[in-house]
C-alpha cells in the first residue's frame, strides 16, 4: 500500500483542538495549543479544498485502548475523556484511509500519545495513552492489516511507542529525535534496536542540536526511506511532532515549516497524527499548514513564517550527520546477523530490569521483563511492574502481553505462564492482554 | 400593514399583512425580460381595495441578483489580494487576482505594509469599473485592507472590502463575498430602481427593504453597500414563511417545500431553522455570505418520468406540466392522480400518461414504483442534509462526549404536492409528517414579516489592548476590557449602536441582539504573562416580527 505516488490525491483531516482541555493553565500542553493552528487552516481556507476532507473524531472505546495499554491502579484512573478522543481522532483518520474513502488521512489531535508505553501508572511527556499504538491495534484488529511501519518525526524520542512494539517483528519503528544526551526523555540511541526477537525493528537515529532542514531531509532520503522500502510496510504512520521547529522552546533544533512539508513528502505516509510541538504561535500554524498542504499533494513552496531567515546548518552538524548515516547504514545491513547472535545461547526466556520514570506524576516504576523465544514464532512477553511515588499509593502489576501474532499454542502457554505467576502471589493485580483473541483480562488478588 | 413582494423565476407574488392576517395576496407570471410590467401587475391586484397609505414596510426577496450569478453575468472585477506565505491560490476565485506584498499575522499585526506606493503600477493595463480587496487575517485587522480600499476608490467606482462583509475566518471566503460584491452591485442597483418605479407609480412610500439569504432583512440603502447578501433570498423568504407560519415546535424537524420542480430540505431545532456552516457556494465558490442551510434537490410535482437504461427515473427535470394539465410526457403528479392520492386535471390524461411511460404494465403498479423512485430520491436528499448536519466539526471534548445529533422527529411538508405525498412521505421515512394548512405566498409572506438584522464579530487581544469589529471598520486600542462578560456587553452595546445608525428599530428595546459565538482563550507567553484573546460573534435576532395565519 505504502509509496504509491498518488495524483491529486485525497486527504482525511480529523482536527480535533480539544479547546476545553488542558494539563493545567500554564502547561505547555494547553487549551489554545492549536488555537493558532485553527486560525491559520481556516483562514487559508484548507477544509473548503475539494481534495479535503472533514472527520470528526469519535471516543475511543476502552477495548481498543486495553488492547494495547495496562493501567496502575487501572486505565480508568489516568485516561480522561480527552485521551480517548484523541485516540478516537487516530482512529477515524484510520478508517477514513482503510475504507477507501481517502488516500491519506492526517489526525490534527491533542492531547498526544508517543511518550506513554504499555504499563499506565501516570502521565509521561505529556502522554497519558498511545494514540498511535492505538490506532495501529485498531487497524489489526479491524483491518486485518500486519506489517505498519510508524515514522516519529517528533524532536523527542518516541520511547512510548519504542516500548509497546519493542517485541514485534512486524512493526518497524523509526524515530529521529534530538540526541538523548541533550533532551528528555534520555532515550534513544542507536543500541535500541528491537527485542531479541524483532531484532531491526526499532530504528532510533539521535540527531545533534542545531540539525536543520538539510540534516533531517538527508536522513529521510539515505536512512529512513531505504530502510522502509526494506521494510515493506502495508502502512506507514508518521507520528508527527513538529518541535524540530527552529522557535520551538522546548528543544535545539532548526528545521523549518517548509522543511517539514518537504519531509512529509518524501515520506508519503498514509496516515499521520500530530505529536508535539509547542511553539504554538510561530511554529505550529505554518507547519500544520505545510503538512496539510505536503499530504494533499498541493503546492507548499510558498509556506513560510513571518520571521524565517535563512538558516544554515553548522559543518560540524553536517559531518555528524553524515557519519551518523554511514554508521547506521552498515548497522542495518548486519541486522541479521545480530538477530541470529542475540538468539544463540539465549535458552527460551529473556529477562531485563529497569526503571521507568513520570516526569508529569512524579511516580518511579520499576519492570522485570520476560520474554518467551520461539524459534519459529513471536511469543509472548511479561511486565513485572511496582511504582511509587503517586497518589494511588505502591501498585504493583503483573502484566502478560500476548502478541497479535499468536497462535493456539503461544496463547495456551502465555495463561499457563499467568497462573504459574499468579500462584507466587506477589502482585496487587495481575492483567492478560490478548489483544486479536479475549482482550484485556484483569484479576485481583 | 406589511407589503411582502416576491419576484421570482416563475411566479411574482404579492402580499399585504395585517398583524397576524394576510389580507390579500397575488400572483402573476415573472415576465422576465421586463419584470417592471409584472411587479407592476401584481402590486395593482393586491392594493385593490387597500388604502395605501397604510403600507408601513415593503419588504423584497428576488431571484435576480442570484439569476446573474448563474448565468455568469456578472459585472468584470479587479481583484486585489494580499496573502502573505502561505496556500497558493492563484487559480481560487473567479478571476486571477493582482497579487500585492504585504502579511497580517493572525494575531492582526501588520507584519510587512503594502507600499501604496507600488498600486498604480499593479493596476491592470485594462481597468474594470470596479474592483474588490481582501487581506489574508484582513478580519483580524482590517487597516490594511481599509487603505488599500481608500487608495483603489480613486480609481475605481466601487471598491468592496472582503472583512467589512464578514468578520470570520476564512481568507478565500471573504475574498470570493467582495469580489460577487462588486460584480452584482449595478444588478441590485438596476432592480431597485424598478422598484422604487413600481411603488412610487403606485403611491406606496412606505420604506423599502430588502431580504437577505440568512433571513434578515436590510434598508434598501445599506443593501446597496452589500447586494452580495441579497443573492439566494428566495430559499430564504421559503424559510421565513415556515417560520411566520408557527408550525415549528421543539424537537427536530424537516422541513420539505416540494414544489413543481424542486423540493427545498430545511432543518430545523427547537424552532429555530439551521444556517449554512461558513457560508453559501456562489457557483462553484464558498463564500462568506449567511445563509439558512437549505438543499435543493431535483423532485417536484411536475418532476418527468422516464425509463433510463430500463429503470425509471424521477426528475432532476421538469420538461412541462403534467399531462393531467395537458403536457407531454407523464410526471409524478400524474402518478400521484392515478394513485388517487391527488385531484386536479384529467385522470384519463394521468392514466394516459402511464400508459404512455409502459404500455405492459398495469398503471397502478407503475404509477407506484414511480412514487417509490420519488421518495428514495427525497429519502437520500434528507439522508445526506442530515450527515452533512451531523459531520459539523467538534472542537472540544464536552461536545463529543454530550452527543448533540440531528435526529430526524418530525416531517413537515408545505408546498403543491405537500398533501398528495405525506401519507406516502410518512410510510417511507417512519416518521411522523404533519401537513400544515399551506399558503400559496409563502414566500412573500416570509419576506414581509422578515426582522432585520446585522451581525457582527468583536475581538480583543489583552496583550496588545486592541478590539477590533470588521464589520464596523473599527479598531480600537487602549481597550482595557478583561473579562468574556465586559466583552460580550460590548459587543452587544456596538451592535444596539450600529442598529440604531442603520434604522433597524426606533429604540433599545425592539433591537433583539443575541449571541452566537464566544471563544475566550488565554495566551500565555514567556510561560507566566496570562493574557486572553477573546471573540464574541453577535447578531440582531433572526425571525419574524408576527406570526401569520393563513
Amino acid at each position: 500500500m505504502w509509496n504509491r505516488k498518488i495524483d491529486n490525491p485525497t486527504l482525511g483531516l480529523v482536527f480535533f483542538p480539544a479547546f476545553d482541555w488542558s494539563i493545567s493553565p500554564t502547561h505547555p500542553e494547553r487549551q489554545e495549543r492549536l488555537l493558532y493552528t485553527r486560525d491559520q487552516i481556516v483562514e487559508e481556507g484548507l477544509l473548503d479544498l475539494p481534495n479535503i476532507r472533514e472527520y470528526n473524531p469519535m471516543v475511543a472505546s476502552w477495548d481498543v485502548i486495553e488492547g494495547v495499554h495496562v493501567g496502575a491502579p487501572d486505565l480508568q484512573s489516568w485516561v480522561t475523556d480527552a485521551h480517548r478522543v484523541s485516540a478516537g481522532g487516530a482512529i477515524a483518520a484510520a478508517d477514513a484511509v482503510l475504507k477507501g474513502e481517502v488516500d491519506r488521512a492526517f489526525a490534527l489531535v491533542r492531547p498526544p500519545g508517543h511518550h506513554a508505553m504499555r504499563m499506565v501508572h501516570g502521565i509521561r511527556g505529556f502522554c497519558t495513552i498511545n494514540i498511535e499504538a492505538v490506532m495501529a491495534h485498531h487497524m489489526r484488529k479491524e483491518y486485518g492489516v500486519k506489517r505498519i511501519a510508524i515514522v516519529d518525526t517528533d524532536v523527542h524520542h518516541g520511547d512510548g511507542t519504542q516500548d509497546v512494539f519493542y517485541h514485534d517483528p512486524d512493526t518497524l519503528f523509526i524515530s529521529f529525535h534530538q540526541d538523548g544526551r541533550t533532551l528528555y526523555p534520555g532515550t534513544g540511541f542507536m543500541d535500541e534496536f528491537g527485542g531479541p526477537q524483532a531484532i531491526g525493528s526499532n530504528i532510533n537515529i539521535p540527531l545533534p542540536p542545531n540539525t536543520g532542514d538539510e540534516g533531517l531531509l538527508k536522513v529521510m532520503r539515505e536512512l529512513v526511506i531505504p530502510i522502509l522500502e526494506d521494510f515493506q510496510p502495508e502502512i506507514v504512520i508518521n507520528s508527527a511532532g513538529q518541535d524540530n521547529h527552529f522557535t520551538d522552546p522546548l528543544a535545539n533544533m532548526k528545521v523549518t515549516a517548509k522543511g517539514y512539508a518537504q519531509i512529509v513528502d518524501l515520506l508519503q505516509a498514509d496516515i499521520a497524527v500530530l505529536e508535539g510541538g509547542y511553539a504554538v504561535q510561530d511554529a505550529l500554524p505554518y507547519v500544520n499548514t505545510g503538512i496539510i498542504l505536503s499530504m494533499a499533494g498541493l503546492d507548499y513552496s510558498r509556506v513560510m513564517e513571518p520571521n524565517y531567515e535563512p538558516i544554515q546548518q553548522p559543518t560540524n552538524v553536517t559531518q555528524y550527520i553524515d557519519e551518523l548515516i554511514e554508521k547506521w547504514k552498515e548497522q542495518w545491513q548486519q541486522r541479521h546477523a545480530m538477530a541470529a547472535d542475540i538468539l544463540v545461547g539465549a535458552g527460551e526466556r529473556w529477562k531485563q530490569e529497569y526503571s521507568v520514570y513520570y516526569d508529569e506524576s512524579g511516580i518511579h516504576e520499576h519492570r522485570i521483563e520476560t520474554v518467551r523465544l520461539y524459534p519459529d514464532t513471536v511469543g509472548w512477553h511479561s511486565v513485572e511492574s511496582e511504582s511509587s511515588g503517586g497518589p494511588y499509593g505502591s501498585q504493583r502489576v503483573y502484566a502478560m502481553f500476548i502478541p497479535w501474532q499468536a497462535n493456539t499454542r503461544t496463547r495456551e502457554e502465555a495463561f499457563e505462564e499467568l497462573h504459574r505467576i499468579q500462584q507466587e502471589g506477589r502482585c496487587q493485580r495481575y492483567v492478560i492482554v490478548d489483544p486479536l483473541g479475549e482482550g484485556q483480562i484483569v484479576t485481583v488478588l | 400593514m406589511l407589503l411582502g413582494i416576491d419576484v421570482g423565476g416563475t411566479f411574482t407574488d404579492a402580499v399585504i399583512i395585517d398583524g397576524t392576517q394576510v389580507v390579500k395576496w397575488a400572483k402573476r407570471r415573472s415576465t422576465k425580460d421586463n419584470l417592471l410590467v409584472s411587479i407592476e401587475e401584481v402590486l395593482r391586484d393586491v392594493t385593490t381595495d387597500i388604502d395605501v397609505q397604510c403600507i408601513e414596510r415593503v419588504t423584497l426577496s428576488t431571484t435576480v441578483v442570484t439569476n446573474t450569478i448563474v448565468e455568469g453575468k456578472e459585472d468584470d472585477v479587479d481583484l486585489y489580494i494580499v496573502t502573505g506565505p502561505g496556500m497558493n491560490v492563484d487559480h481560487l476565485f473567479p478571476v486571477v487576482p493582482i497579487f500585492l506584498s504585504g502579511y497580517t499575522d493572525h494575531r492582526g499585526m501588520v507584519v510587512e505594509s503594502y507600499k501604496m506606493a507600488n498600486l498604480v503600477e499593479a493596476m491592470p493595463k485594462k481597468r474594470a469599473h470596479k474592483a474588490a480587496v481582501s487581506v489574508k487575517f484582513g478580519n483580524r485587522n482590517p487597516l490594511e485592507e481599509l487603505r488599500i480600499g481608500n487608495a483603489l476608490a480613486e480609481h475605481y467606482s466601487q471598491v468592496s472590502c472582503g472583512s467589512m462583509l464578514s468578520g470570520a475566518l476564512n481568507f478565500p471566503r471573504r475574498t470570493v463575498s467582495a469580489y460577487f460584491n462588486s460584480a452584482v452591485a449595478s444588478v441590485l442597483e438596476m432592480f431597485k430602481v424598478v422598484v422604487v418605479g413600481a411603488l412610487q407609480a403606485m403611491g406606496i412610500e412606505a420604506p423599502l427593504y430588502i431580504l437577505k439569504a440568512d433571513g434578515g432583512s436590510l434598508p434598501i440603502k445599506l443593501a446597496l453597500e452589500k447586494p452580495v447578501e441579497t443573492i439566494f433570498t428566495g430559499p430564504a423568504a421559503t424559510v421565513l414563511g415556515l417560520y411566520a407560519s408557527h408550525r415549528m415546535e421543539k424537537g427536530h424537524i424537516v422541513a420539505l417545500d416540494i414544489g413543481g420542480t424542486t423540493t427545498d430540505i430545511s432543518l430545523w431545532v427547537d424552532g429555530q431553522p439551521l444556517m449554512m456552516r461558513d457560508g453559501v457556494y456562489i457557483r462553484q465558490y464558498p463564500s462568506a455570505v449567511r445563509s439558512f442551510a437549505v438543499t435543493s434537490i431535483g423532485i417536484g410535482g411536475e418532476s418527468v418520468v422516464r425509463y433510463v437504461d430500463g429503470v425509471i427515473q424521477v426528475g432532476p427535470e421538469r420538461v412541462g406540466p403534467s399531462m393531467a394539465l395537458g403536457g407531454d410526457e407523464p410526471t409524478l403528479g400524474d402518478a400521484l392522480i392515478v394513485l388517487g392520492h391527488a385531484h386536479y386535471g384529467s385522470y384519463e390524461q394521468a392514466v394516459a400518461g402511464m400508459k404512455k411511460l409502459n404500455p405492459t404494465m398495469s398503471v397502478e403498479v407503475l404509477a407506484k414504483e414511480v412514487v417509490q423512485v420519488a421518495l428514495a430520491t427525497i429519502r437520500k436528499g434528507i439522508e445526506d442534509v442530515v450527515d452533512l448536519e451531523n459531520k459539523k466539526a467538534i472542537y472540544v471534548v464536552d461536545d463529543i462526549v454530550q452527543e448533540r445529533r440531528f435526529v430526524v422527529e418530525r416531517i413537515l411538508l408545505v408546498g403543491g404536492s405537500a398533501y398528495s405525498l405525506a401519507t406516502f412521505i410518512e410510510e417511507a421515512l417512519h416518521v411522523p409528517v404533519v401537513v400544515p394548512p399551506s399558503a400559496a405566498v409563502t414566500n412573500a409572506i416570509g419576506a414581509a414579516v422578515a426582522k432585520q438584522t446585522i451581525e457582527i464579530t468583536l475581538r480583543v487581544d489583552t496583550k496588545r489592548r486592541l478590539l477590533v469589529v470588521p464589520e464596523l471598520g473599527l479598531e480600537e486600542r487602549g481597550c482595557s476590557l478583561r473579562r468574556i462578560e465586559e466583552v460580550e456587553a460590548k459587543a452587544h452595546q456596538l451592535l444596539r449602536d450600529a442598529a440604531l445608525t442603520a434604522g433597524l428599530g426606533s429604540d433599545e428595546e425592539t433591537i433583539n441582539v443575541e449571541t452566537i459565538g464566544v471563544e475566550d482563550f488565554p495566551v500565555i507567553e514567556g510561560w507566566q504573562s496570562k493574557e486572553r484573546i477573546m471573540t464574541v460573534r453577535a447578531q440582531l435576532q433572526v425571525g419574524v416580527t408576527h406570526y401569520v395565519e393563513s
